[in-house]
């Protein structure tokens, strides 16, 4: 579904390499934990998929097209096929859990009738019905993150892009997090999910690929942390 | 997306922003609001300024006066003479019986002249033809051809050498306000232009995770721009309400003063309330058009691929 042919990026002139070469495939359907130290390369490869970033040389192919060649007028078209997550959970402050969910929808052209049915049954997938019409400021770090997976689904992306999501977690939440991104995968979304939590990516057993300064240097497939 | 569904909901949202960002709204109100009065009451003062000359440039005339023998009928061929000078613009005729009536009701509260007036059995004024010129520089010319006119000899007297001083005054008053009451409105237009930009800016920088957000939820950037572009318009929109709510009764409190300062009779309220509304347009134009670039030209930024 996804395909990194001899990617590499650096900034400031060459002088910080983020990636490398990098040849990487990924699977429709997959669970894929990017693992690696910090300035590995882990979120420049998240962020050359959504378009945020672009590859300095090589190729990236999403469902066989170049994303290269996809223009800032149609980059949006591509951005509502991946639903995304982030560690500083990004959502719109000023709306409520259920506003956060509808805005992904909305932005797909949804109509409200449909909107008004599926944003219940979104965050009812989430564990947070009962808190649809909280502000992100009434809710704690796990719940907001649990809304902004939901925001993701909303437009019932191929892939979901998730970068660090547990990193301002407790273990608990970190882990509650994981679970509902696995449910996710159940239902056939692939999921990237780059990661510190060690722990984690050994419990649930999926695909690991390591990134070391830019370079693809480990990608097994029911394996474990290493870096 | 169909696009009234579209635009419903950029409204909705630039509405919701509007009030959920309440503190921030109320600042760039307030700024917005402050801009526009800047703005508009340069505007005023200028059109209170030019009003003023322009009033005062119509009490500027020629009296030229007749000899009690002369007839009507040659007053009549005399102002049709005059009339035909180019630089004339109009002439008023006073008879001698007006210019009496006109002494005795200026004079109504003294009752000594009445006295006298009365006790007096001709009427000791004469007739006189009120002569205006269209520009104030033009009045020598005028009176120049009138010396040199072949009436001349039935005029006892032509009456506008204390009037000179006057003109000479209105003359750089009027140059004056032309050329530098443009120029102030153009700067602290600016001014006004570059504080309101500014806090815009600023409001919608302090929001920039938002836009980012919504574009990486792969919103088009008019659909992020909507609500951003609706808060703009409603701080132009509003802040010249209160502007205007502001300056109108001012202007209304400073009218009398300034009729009795300036010695003019116009009726200044009635000169406001239409004034008014022209320059309220003006300030809804300015302001909603500064809301909407501003918002334009800041969201820009944050707008990349």
């Amino acid at each position: 579904m996804i395909e990194f042919k001899n990617v590499s990026k650096s900034y400031k002139a060459g002088l910080v390499v983020a990636l490398k070469n990098v040849d990487l495939e990924i699977l429709q359907g997959e669970f894929i934990s990017i693992v690696g130290k910090s300035g590995a390369g882990k979120t420049t490869l998240l962020r050359m998929i959504t378009l945020e970033e672009k590859p300095d040389s090589g190729t990236i192919l999403i469902e066989k097209q170049d994303i290269g060649r996809i223009t800032s007028k149609d980059a949006p078209l591509l951005r509502r096929k991946i639903g995304f997550v982030h560690q500083d959970i990004k959502l719109l402050p000023q709306r409520t859990a259920a506003e956060n969910v509808a805005f992904a929808m909305e932005v797909n052209g949804v109509s409200n009738r449909q909107i008004f049915k599926d944003v219940p049954k979104i965050l009812d997938l989430v564990g947070l019905r009962e808190k649809s019409s909280a502000f992100p400021t009434e809710l704690s770090g796990g719940e907001r993150q649990r809304v902004a997976i939901a925001r993701a689904l909303a437009h019932k992306p191929v892939l979901l892009i998730a970068d660090e999501p547990t990193g301002n977690l407790d273990d608990e939440n970190a882990w509650d997090i994981l679970q509902l991104l696995l449910k996710i995968n159940e239902f056939g979304t692939t999921v990237l999910l780059a990661t510190h939590a060690s722990q984690l990516v050994d419990r649930i057993k999926k695909r690991v690929v390591t990134l070391d300064s830019g370079k693809v240097t480990f990608d097994q497939k029911r394996g474990h942390y290493k870096i | 997306m169909d696009k009234s569904v579209a635009f419903a909901r950029i409204i909705k949202y630039g509405l919701l922003n509007f009030w959920r960002y309440r503190w921030l709204s109320t600042t760039a109100l307030l700024v917005t609001t402050i801009s526009l009065l800047v703005f508009s009451g340069l505007l005023a003062i200028n059109q209170v300024a030019t009003i003023t000359a322009q009033s005062l440039k119509s009490k500027v005339n020629i009296s030229v006066f007749f000899s009690k023998d002369v007839p009507a009928e040659t007053i009549k061929e005399i102002t049709a003479e005059i009339e035909k000078i180019d630089e004339v613009r109009s002439t008023k005729y006073i008879s001698a019986g007006e210019a009496l009536a006109d002494f005795k009701s200026r004079h109504a509260d003294d009752p000594l002249i009445q006295k006298t007036l009365d006790q007096l059995k001709d009427n000791p004024l004469e007739s006189s033809l009120v002569v205006s010129a269209k520009e104030l520089d033009q009045y020598p010319v005028v009176i120049s051809k009138l010396e040199r006119s072949r009436f001349q000899p039935l005029f006892k007297s032509i009456n506008f050498a204390d009037n000179q001083k006057l003109i000479d005054i209105l003359q750089r008053v009027t140059r004056g306000i032309r050329n530098f009451g443009f120029l102030l409105v153009a700067i602290f237009s600016s001014v006004a232009i570059l504080v309101m930009f500014n806090t815009l800016r600023l409001t919608i920088f302090s929001r920039r995770e938002e836009i980012e957000i919504m574009r990486l939820v792969g919103a088009f950037n008019w659909y992020i721009r909507g609500p951003f572009i609706l808060e703009g318009v409603l701080y132009g929109f509003f802040g010249t309400i209160i502007a205007s709510a502001l300056l109108f009764p001012a202007m209304r409190l400073l009218s009398p003063q300034i009729m009795r300062f300036f010695g003019i009779s116009l009726d200044a309220s009635t000169y406001f309330s239409w004034g008014f509304w022209k320059l309220a347009l003006l300030e809804l134009g300015f302001g909603v058009a500064l809301g909407i670039a501003s918002s334009i030209i800041a969201t820009r930024k944050h707008l990349k691929i």
